[in-house]
């Protein structure tokens, strides 16, 4: 199987605070993994460092191997790491089609992309993600859901093998969580290894296998979901002191 | 699958037809008829007041076309365009008045320039968005005119009087004319064959979302240096040409002002649309034309029409007028 | 029945997120309520909807029998309904005494600003220490006390609480916990909002649990403890 990601001693301060303390954990290719945490417990920060949008104070991130810790997020993309974000973004003024492409058209994304053309290819992703028919379409007319998965969409662009999820079931109803749910083990059957996070987690606990949980920063405990929910602290956590009675 | 070759095989056989559904497309057909129109111009009149006019007009609209690739495309609003027109025109001036360079030896390097100060542009204003953008252009551009105003660097810099007696383009005004054309249909065609192509689609990217794009594994900073420096040679060459029109340049060639001008047309123009700069500069130049005469007032007047245009034309007024004469076109081929 | 706030159907998107829908809720005068939930449930958006910082998309609220969803915030201040944000958003460069002021601005009888000053320095005896402080220097638990007198001193009909104990140490929220029952008893209704489930249990009466914009379950302490419910909206399983 092999270690795709693995995380040592991350910390990042800001100023006062410390985001993200002393975390180490390790995902394994083709791993379906979780993140949780209440508010505050480092989660986006956590992605933000492995992703390169910020700098650890110190701690390594390694990469298949390679030591990444501190590179730039382009650098990062064209390795094989692809993210989407909490709160959705896309190019406003360019079509769905024009959304893909700008992904298979980095240097990574180019390589796959180039045998097909590059329409070709972002319309199959496109396709993959069931947006095919609007393609010519600007995001403006894209709900929710949609645009969630058009970020996928971008995501897949990049040829990734390892896919950060940024909340990619809050603001969904039902029905578009479920959707979103369908694609992401889609592309995991495919061999992309998953990593999310979220707050919603009646989705994510009945999804992934293995869950890790962070709170204040601090890495607490890592298991099976159903392990994780009743860990004492994870509980006190997210619901308060004096909180077994209420598992 | 179709492989590279047999793709560009495809390509250039199907141009012929290509061309001719282009023309009887709207946008081609009507671009035809401008370049028809304007290469057609000096038959009308040979006057050198006109010709003077449309030659202004055309040195504008590429300079502003450049200002859209920057902001329009990419983003990068930049207040102080006429940097480039400065550095280019002082650069074309010296070699011709000093160093007797032919004029497209002078042009050439006066652009040449000007990449290399798009270059250094681009670098310094990285980090800097929106109004600081803004900001700092414009208050590079005002450290220009400064400095080259300096007496003490008068020997270098030729102080606020510039430098002046330039030799004639040619003493044909018409021939003048219809260099400045060429040049600006090759800048047409290039600008927005750029827009057109990946790259372009990576500018776009760039200004919509610069988090996204660099998450979609662009390397932002390449392209906002790359975007820097095309603007900057085609302002370049707007610069040399503008030089060697006026047969002259002073450091007010730097001021705010010109600047300025390269938002104003690309604004009214529309924005994000290249053609739309043609648009704005021919319409602002005969704005200024008609109104020189009235006195303060036409300042004012002008204002107000500016301001009505830009309010009212959130695009431009490109493509309001391309909507009405679109109706026009297909009336007239029997649509 | 005496109602004091009642929202009827309310939705709240923000852009295409759907942030609260399909919420029915009443609060009856003089009461203690509590709505708890995980992050992004959409307890800070059914606050900031009440008291106005964000006008519904649908539905209807009303507050002493009147509509006020599509008032201005400053409006529906004035008639009573006073919101203590999330995180404080105290006036920091100010003096204790100085927020306690600007809070009292909409009091219409202005006697009263000295009996609701009393008040707000025997709840928070801590504040009347400091009166001359400059809010930003004061603790987080200070300035949880300060945030909480100077919606007190707007005299209200309704206490909107925004996660009074977020960041604070257990001690300081049995504080501030304590204030609540203190301005509960003096008469003032109160809508609290909390993440710590077991804290807001502990102070209210009528519980509601937000899950992802809707209400999952209302119901006293005792009523929530016997459903496993809760644990599986915080926690998905």
């Amino acid at each position: 199987m092999g270690t795709i990601l693995e995380v040592k001693n991350l910390t990042k301060k800001f100023g006062g605070l410390t985001a993200v303390n002393d975390v180490s954990f390790e995902i394994h290719r083709g791993e379906f993994l979780g993140l949780i945490g209440p508010n505050g417990a480092g989660k986006t920060t956590l992605f933000n460092l492995i992703f390169g949008s910020e700098k650890p104070s110190s701690g390594t991130v390694r990469f298949d191997g390679r030591d990444i810790t501190g590179m730039k997020p382009y650098e990062i993309v064209n390795l094989g790491i692809a993210r989407t974000f909490q709160l959705v973004r896309s190019f406003r003024f360019l079509t769905l089609l024009d959304n893909i492409s700008v992904s298979c058209l980095s240097p990574r994304g180019k390589k796959v992309a180039k045998q097909y053309g590059i329409d070709e290819s972002a319309s199959s992703i496109l396709a993959a993600v069931g947006l095919v028919d609007k393609a010519s379409l600007p995001p403006v007319i894209l709900p929710h859901g949609d645009l969630r998965k058009l970020q996928i969409g971008k995501a897949l662009g990049t040829n990734p093998q390892l896919l950060l999820l940024d909340e990619p079931f809050s603001g969904l109803s039902h029905e578009e969580q479920e959707g979103i749910t369908d694609l992401i083990i889609r592309l995991h059957d495919d061999g992309v290894t998953v990593f999310m996070t979220g707050h919603v987690l009646r989705e994510l606990m009945n999804l992934v296998p293995r869950v890790i949980a962070m709170h204040q920063g601090k890495y607490i405990t890592e298991g099976s979901p159903q392990e994780v929910a009743n860990n004492k602290i994870v509980l006190e956590a997210y619901l308060g002191k004096g909180s077994e009675q209420l598992a | 699958m179709p492989n590279k070759t047999q793709r560009f095989r495809e390509k250039v056989l199907g141009f012929p037809n290509y061309f001719k559904h282009w023309i009887r497309d709207f946008k081609g057909g009507l671009t035809i008829l401008s370049i028809l129109g304007l290469l057609s111009f000096p038959l009308v009149t040979t006057n050198s007041y006109f010709l003077g006019l449309f030659i202004l007009a055309m040195i504008y609209s590429i300079f502003a076309a450049s200002w859209d690739l920057l902001a329009g495309f990419t983003g990068k609003v930049s207040f102080g365009h006429a940097i480039f027109l400065g550095i280019s025109g002082y650069i074309t001036a010296e070699l011709l008045k000093y160093y007797n360079f032919h004029w497209l030896s002078a042009l050439f390097f006066g652009v040449l320039a000007s990449v290399l100060i798009g270059l250094g542009l681009g670098y310094m204003t990285l980090r800097l968005k929106g109004p600081y953008l803004a900001l700092g252009t414009l208050v590079i551009g005002i450290i220009c005119q400064k400095v080259f105003a300096l007496n003490p660097l008068k020997p270098i810099l030729h102080g606020d009087e510039g430098i002046s007696g330039l030799p004639a383009l040619s003493s044909s005004t018409v021939v003048i004319y219809y260099v400045v054309l060429i040049f600006m249909i090759i800048t047409f065609i290039v600008l927005i064959r750029i827009t057109k192509l990946n790259i372009g689609t990576l500018f776009k990217s760039i200004r919509d979302d610069e988090i996204g794009s660099e998450a979609a594994g662009i390397n932002i900073t390449k392209y906002k240096i790359i975007a820097f420096m095309i603007s900057g040679s085609f302002a370049g060459l707007a610069g040399g040409l503008f030089t060697m029109f006026n047969r002259s340049i002073s450091p007010l060639i730097f001021q705010p002002l010109y600047s300025f001008y390269a938002i104003i047309m690309a604004a009214l123009g529309g924005l994000a649309t290249i053609s739309g700069s043609a648009l704005g500069a021919f319409l602002f130049v005969f704005l200024t034309a008609i109104f020189v005469d009235f006195a303060e007032i036409s300042l004012l007047i002008f204002s107000i029409i500016l301001i009505i245009i830009i309010r009212f034309t959130s695009g431009g007024v490109l493509k309001p007028a391309l909507e009405r004469l679109k109706d026009l076109w297909d009336i007239l081929l029997g649509r | 029945m005496n109602n004091l706030l009642e929202l009827r159907k309310i939705y709240h998107y923000y852009g295409k997120a759907r942030a609260l829908e399909e919420i029915n809720l009443t609060i009856e005068d003089r009461a203690l309520d509590a709505v708890i939930g995980p992050n992004g449930a959409g307890k800070s958006t059914l606050l900031r909807v009440i008291s106005g910082l964000e006008e519904p998309d649908r539905g209807k609220i009303e507050f002493l029998g009147e509509r006020i969803d599509g008032l201005k915030a400053h409006k529906i201040a004035k008639k009573g309904i006073a919101h203590c944000p999330e995180r404080r958003r105290l006036f920091y460069d100010m003096s204790v005494m100085e927020n306690l002021e600007m809070g009292a601005c909409v009091l219409k009888d202005r006697k009263k600003f000295h009996e609701l000053l009393d008040f707000v320095f025997e709840v928070f005896p801590r504040l009347k220490e400091r009166k001359k402080q400059r809010a930003g220097t004061l603790s987080g638990g200070e300035q949880q006390m300060l945030a909480i007198g100077r919606a007190i001193m707007a005299n209200p009909k309704l206490l909107l609480l925004d996660e009074p104990s977020l960041g604070l140490a257990p001690k300081i929220k049995d504080k501030i916990f304590d204030a609540v029952n203190k301005i509960k008893k003096e008469g003032t209704t109160t809508l609290l909002v909390e993440q710590d489930a077991v804290l807001a249990m502990e102070v209210g009466e009528t519980i509601h649990l937000l899950e992802e914009g809707t209400i999952e379950m209302r119901g006293t302490k005792e009523q929530l403890e016997k459903e496993p419910r809760i644990k599986k909206v915080y926690l998905g399983i």
